[in-house]
Formats: structure tokens, sequence, C-alpha cells
């Protein structure tokens, strides 16, 4: 298991993102893993963050959490900086770069679905910060955020979860119904273990379970 | 097990199919099932193999085979079936051994409309039973509605609506009194919303303008959306998709013991309501 502080350099922004993965090194025929790009409510908190870090590395995943405190009006800056910065190295951390998952809960989920949707909207000075979903609970959206003016159809699979008559949820869910977008969104209780079976049904749909 | 088959209208097709567990020390929950099928036939995999899974989790269960095509026509077509099924279990609760407080409806497609007809129209005159008949004795505790017709306009599916208003060029005054969302208020009931992402026949915004307009009324629920699955899949099991391998996701196969669960849920917040 391999627990790192890394520097992101991306697009002229510096931050710090905390790495937790698996040692390939002890794992037979080890590939390329997917990722989990966390975006924490608070960044201080680093043993809710070392918890999230272990609990993706037991199910084989990698777990990078971006440390960065982010200004109102960046979240897409840092969000779209932080995946280039993953994919940019994904063969020194043995990621697969077709497999990254962001994540944000309350707050933090408006970086987390900002790289899925808004794909259009991303500055290529970042480089390629193209990912391959995004998970969002119980999300905290600005006032003044409306996914559905940023949302477009090349928007990538997101699963979303809060409580019911959540209005940034049904939001958000009528964006992505909207652009023909694969969603899986639960306002009430959520299945069982459904977001990690949603980056695994990713991971089938991209072709890359093997059996 | 006992079974019966029973004909509400002498003059009418519809049939009420009772599942009847052996008696419990407890009365039990009742599910009420419409199957779906645009108001011209009836899915068989959105019948009795859902049926079974309520049983299987302790619920008596009776499946609404409702008048089709020309004897659709709301209200006195299959809206009058739903209510009658409704009815029929609390008026015989005692015999039936079910608990009168805890009477669900769940249907599918063109079987949700109806379901979602019966949880917000109960109220309606025409679909009194008996002349007699006390207020609310047709009114679901709640109602489970999958993938969904609930929209007469934008978002419409012409077989459902146009069966259930008697006619295939419906003015945008009918299809309005289509909508289910249009007959939500402050009784309807609580509801179970699911759809797939994917759904191309019954388009998932049917179930998102519903959520909202509960959302305005106060009325509980929840909606789950699950990633794929398209449309008409019930289960998505096995068992009842052989025929349509495509149907089998097991993602989605996790709305049916959710679903139970919301039942019990649900029954069980009203008993501790009634406590305080």
């Amino acid at each position: 298991m391999i627990s790192e502080l890394k520097t992101c350099t991306s697009g002229g922004l510096v931050f710090p993102v905390a790495m937790f993965r698996p040692d390939d090194t002890l794992v037979m025929n080890s590939r390329p893993r997917a990722a989990v790009l966390y975006f924490p409510e608070d960044v201080a908190d680093e043993a809710a963050i070392e918890k999230l870090g272990t609990f993706f590395m037991s199910v084989g995943y990698q777990m990078f959490a971006v440390l960065a405190s982010i200004r109102p009006g960046e979240e897409l800056a840092v969000a779209a900086s932080a995946a280039a910065f993953i994919r940019r190295n994904a063969a020194e951390f043995g990621t697969d770069p077709d497999l990254i998952v962001t994540l944000g809960y309350g707050k933090a989920a408006l970086p987390a679905a900002l790289p899925a949707l808004a794909r259009g909207h991303i500055d290529p000075a970042y480089g390629d910060s193209t990912v391959a979903g995004a998970i969002v609970e119980r999300p905290l959206f600005p006032a003044d955020f409306q996914p559905g003016e940023v949302c477009t159809a090349d928007a990538a699979p997101v699963y979303a979860a809060g409580e019911p008559s959540d209005d940034a949820l049904l939001s958000l869910g009528e964006a992505l119904t909207d652009n023909g977008i694969v969603f899986s969104l639960h306002l009430g209780p959520e299945p069982h273990d459904a977001f990690l079976r949603w980056i695994y049904r990713i991971r089938l749909d991209a072709g890359k379970v093997i059996r | 097990m006992r079974t019966e088959v029973l004909t509400p209208r002498a003059d009418r097709k519809a049939t009420l199919t009772t599942y009847i567990q052996t008696k419990s020390d407890t009365p039990r929950p009742a599910i009420v099932v419409y199957p779906g099928g645009g108001y011209s036939h009836l899915s068989w995999r959105e019948a009795e193999p859902v049926a079974r899974v309520f049983l299987a989790a302790g619920f008596n269960a009776f499946i609404m085979r409702y008048s089709l095509l020309e004897d659709t026509k709301f209200p006195d077509g299959a809206l009058w079936d739903a209510s009658y099924a409704v009815w029929y279990v609390r008026e015989h609760a005692a015999e039936l051994n079910v608990d009168p407080h805890r009477v669900f409806v769940i249907g599918f497609s063109a079987g949700g409309h109806l379901a979602g007809s019966i949880g917000t129209r109960w109220a309606d005159p025409a679909i009194r039973i008996t002349p007699d008949m006390p207020r609310g004795m047709n009114r679901p505790d709640g109602m489970i509605l999958s993938y969904g017709v609930l929209d007469g306009g934008k978002y419409w599916h012409d077989e459902t609506i146009g069966y259930s208003l008697g006619t295939m060029t419906p003015t945008d005054e009918q299809r309005a009194d289509a909508t289910v969302m249009n007959h939500v208020d402050a009784e309807t009931c609580p509801a179970f919303i699911w759809h797939c992402s994917d759904d191309g026949s019954v388009p998932p915004r049917n179930s998102f303008l519903m959520a909202r307009k509960l959302d305005e009324y106060k009325i509980p629920y929840e909606l789950h959306v699950f990633p794929r699955g398209g449309h008409g899949l019930a289960n998505g099991t096995e068992e009842i998709c052989m025929e349509n391998p495509q149907l089998i996701v097991e993602d989605v196969q996790d709305w049916l013991p959710m679903a139970v669960d919301w039942c019990l849920r649900c029954g069980q917040n009203e008993k501790e309501d009634a406590a305080v």
C-alpha cells in the first residue's frame, strides 16, 4: 500500500494531492487500476480522507484526494487540473487513464460534477482532463448553479444520491436526462454498495473488466 | 396459499386474482399489481413474477387485470377496476388477513399510469364502488410507479394516454386531464418512483415531473433512476427476461427489494404517527 503526498501542477495551478494506491509490486499480474479523484469537503480532516482512501484500496482502486481549499469559481479549474495531473502521470501511478471517476459530497459535489458535466467548458491549457464518470452525494450546489446550463450531450455518466425532495439532484437528473446521458440517481436510501457497482459498470462498459 | 379469480363486473373482462397466504399472527400488508401494456394488452412479466416477490416478503398479493382497449376509458373503465381492487382488499381485510392500513399498489408503464391515477384520483365520485362506500376505502397507502406513463403533455405516450381518454386524437385539455401530476393534491398517497435513464419508450422526465409535483404538496416520495434497463424489464431477472436478454441488468434488480422495504417502512411510519 502506498500513501504519498504529491504536488499537482497543471495549467498554472499548484496544490497538494494525497495519493492512496495498492502496491502493484506485491500483486501478481497487476494491471492499471481505476482511480477515484476525491474532493474532500474538509481538506483538514486527514483521518476521514485516509479512511476513504483505505476503503477504495480495499476494493482494488486508487484514490487521489485534492487537498486544495477551492475558492468559488475555481471548481472547474482545480478539478480539471487534478484530472489532467493524474492522466499525465498515469503510467507512473499505475492508473488506467480511462477509468478516473470523480467523487464529492456536499459543497465538494460541484468540483466533482463539473469535469463530467462541463467537458466543453474546460480550458485545453490543462491538458487532457477527461474523466469516466462522477459520483456526487448530497450536493450543496451554489444557488446560481444550474446543471442544465453546463451539461452537454458529451457529458460523462453520473451517479447522484441524496435525500428525497433534493431540488439540486432533481435539476441534475433533469439535465442529464435531457442530454441523453446514462446516469444513476437515488433520492432516498441507496441500494447496497451502489456507487461501487456504478464504478464497476463504467469499467464493464469500457471493456476493462477481465472475467 | 389460496388463489381465486374474481370478476368484478359481469359485462367486462377485467379480473382480480387473489393470492392469500396461510393465516399469520398479524395481518399482512397487501400489494395490488397493475401490469403494463399500453392499455392494449397486459404484460405477463409485470404480473405474477412481481406478485411472487411480494408474497415471499410476507405480503398477500392481488393482480388486477383491468379493462383494455376501448374499455379502458377513464373513469368507468380501467380506473374503476383499479379502484375496485383497492376497495375489495380493504373491504375484506379481515377475511383476507390483510392490514387495511398497509394496502399498496404497484404499476408498470401504463399500469404505472393506472397506479398513479388511483393514488391521486381515488376521491373521484365516479369510481366509488358502492353508493355508501366510506371515503378513502379505495385510497392506496402507497403507490409504486415503475417507468410509469405519468405525463399527458410533452413527454406523453400516445397509446396509453389515448386509450385512457377514449380517443387517439385528444385535445390539450383532455391530455392535461390524463396527466397524473395534475391530480396530485394534499391527499395523494406517498410514492416510490423508479425509471431507467435509457428508457426510450417512456422518457424518465415523466418520473421527474411527478417527483416535483409531489414535492410541491409535501407528499413523501423516493425517486430512483437506474442507469440501464430500458423499458418493460419488470424484475429484470433471468427468469422473466430469457426472450429479451438485454433486459437482464443486475444493477436495476435492486428496485424490487428497495420497493418492498419502502412499503414496510411506509407502513411503519404510519403506525408510529398513529401511536403519537
